[in-house]
């Protein structure tokens, strides 16, 4: 199954520190290896599996007539909004922060399923994340840090962002935020990590890359130039 | 005879492992990994030795007289870093035998001012692939010196010793104001600061692609080239870190955007101890290089 589609991006941030993950992973196999209660990593294995489930399902809800013009509407709908179902199923759209909350506020009823399936991706991956961080302290490994927790809480907050949470195998690398695909949900994450006072937090440039396909022949050799 | 330069780039992109960190460890955990923007990219120039300004051995070959049995030819492969102000040199000998067999050699030249295990292992690991498959893979005449570069985009390593030099903030517009391929730059404390996007798993993947395709001479990439380049990096890869890793960072390099399962261990741990047994002399059997190719042709997730 294909993910390409514009609909969705990625942001990273540097964080300071950095972490070794080789003995990180080792810690966290000798604890699996050892305990008599492993739930965390059997809830993460179900958990992960939704994960894959639940991004087919998005781009399943898409339309099949989509265009980049379509999907950029949608994308200006959602990007308005905390993708934040509570306990419930459904995203409620009205709950718009800044909104005068009256009835015109209506969506299609394409973007109402991207956002509800947007939704059960934030949980699931809020529910990843409980797990490992739970895994991490019972190993005695860092792989949500207390500082890594707030800045991605603080970041789940901003309407537009699906969920932020530590990518790989934790640590204090960096985080990785997952966003609806706008300029202005981008520059709101920007704005927030660049005057985060707690933690010394910088974005950085990368981006998603939905129509790659990995290895490629490049026509053109790069050209490198710069002052030393 | 070759008389023209021919060069082949290739690039493979870094990753964000979104889901499955430490599950994807064991089969048949899955993790979901993410493919970026930011690329390595591994250029291959295939320059003929009369060009060449670079020789640093004190013998070499003598080329012009062609030998029937026993012959060793010799080809050296330079490897550029601009960003790591590096450059290494290496020989590759290569051997044909009188059964028809041939073996391949990579020596690091004495004077390199350091050595990168990533380089130096993907390289020999790959000729020796490439010699297997093909007797010659550069050219019968054995004319060929190899020039290799590698350049990194920036978000591999920390871009915020950069933006400090230049007293920015780290706003969009200044960050996309940052001139592409910066040094690398260490902190103070000695260590470059990574970010995590798997620099190793791209530079390995982007090196093999671009040695693969330019000893092939294909002028762009498919599913079938893909596949076995995708083979001959994770089996590099797992060499040079000296253990099978969980692989889905040369496999976001190699395919992109996917659904990771790990590939059995059993299927590369005789290799690589057969890789190890003959790290002293860096000759590999013909038996190791039989099965270096098997399973570089053969998909190891059947």
């Amino acid at each position: 199954m294909s993910w390409n589609t514009d609909l969705l991006n990625i942001m990273l941030a540097d964080v300071s520190g950095g972490s070794e993950s080789p003995s990180m992973a080792r810690k966290i196999l000798s604890w699996k290896a050892t305990s008599d209660d492993i739930s965390c990593w059997t809830n993460l294995a179900t958990l992960n599996q939704g994960v894959v489930g639940i991004c087919e399902d998005i781009v399943r809800a898409l339309p099949a007539n989509a265009t980049t013009t379509s999907i950029a509407e949608m994308t200006k709908v959602l990007s308005q909004y905390k993708l934040d179902a509570g306990n419930g199923e459904e995203w409620i759209h009205k709950s718009k922060s800044n909104s005068n909350g009256n009835d015109d506020d209506k969506v299609d009823e394409a973007t109402q399923n991207v956002g509800n399936h947007l939704c059960r991706l934030r949980k699931t991956l809020l529910e990843t994340r409980r797990n490992l961080k739970q895994m991490g302290e019972l190993s005695s490994v860092p792989v949500e840090p207390e500082e890594q927790t707030q800045l991605a809480d603080a970041t789940m907050e901003l309407p537009g962002v699906v969920a932020s949470l530590v990518p790989g195998a934790g640590g204090y690398d960096a985080l990785v935020v997952v966003y609806v695909n706008t300029p202005d949900v981008r520059d709101k994450i920007c704005n927030l990590w660049t005057n985060y006072k707690p933690l010394a937090v910088c974005p950085l440039a990368v981006q998603f890359a939905p129509y790659g396909d990995g290895l490629q022949y490049e026509a053109e050799v790069p050209e490198y130039n710069h002052d030393k | 005879m070759a008389t023209t330069t021919k060069s082949t780039t290739v690039s493979a992109p870094g990753k964000i492992l979104l889901a499955g960190g430490y599950l994807v460890l064991e089969s048949p955990n899955v993790g979901v990994v993410l493919a970026v923007d930011k690329k390595f990219y591994s250029t291959v120039v295939q320059r003929p030795k009369t060009t060449t300004t670079t020789t640093k051995e004190d013998e070499e070959p003598d080329t012009k007289k062609p030998k029937v049995a026993n012959d060793t030819t010799s080809m050296e492969i330079k490897v550029h870093s601009p960003q790591f102000d590096a450059t290494w040199y290496y020989l590759a000998n290569t051997t044909r035998g009188t059964s028809g067999s041939t073996t391949t050699k990579i020596m690091a030249n004495e004077l390199n001012p350091s050595s990168n295990s990533f380089v130096e292992k993907t390289l020999r690991v790959s000729m020796a692939y490439l010699y297997a498959s093909t007797a010659t893979p550069f050219g019968s005449d054995d004319n060929i010196n190899l020039d290799i570069t590698i350049l990194a985009d920036n978000d591999f390593y920390s871009v915020t010793p950069h933006l400090q030099a230049r007293k920015w903030d780290a706003t969009p517009e200044k960050l996309a104001q940052l001139p592409k391929f910066l040094p690398c730059i260490t902190a103070d404390n000695g260590s470059l600061q990574k970010t995590g996007l798997g620099s190793s798993a791209a530079l390995v993947t982007s090196l093999v692609g671009a040695l693969v395709l330019s000893a092939t001479n294909a002028t762009q990439m498919d599913d079938a080239l893909r596949r076995r380049i995708h083979n001959l990096a994770q089996i590099c890869h797992c060499h040079a870190q000296g253990k099978v890793g969980s692989g889905f960072d040369v496999s976001s390099a190699s395919f992109g955007s996917h659904v990771y399962q790990r590939f059995p261990k059993c299927l590369l741990s005789d290799l690589l101890q057969d890789f190890d047994k003959t790290t002293s002399d860096n000759v590999m059997s013909d038996k190791t290089a039989t099965l270096l190719q098997h399973l570089v042709e053969e998909s190891p997730e059947n």
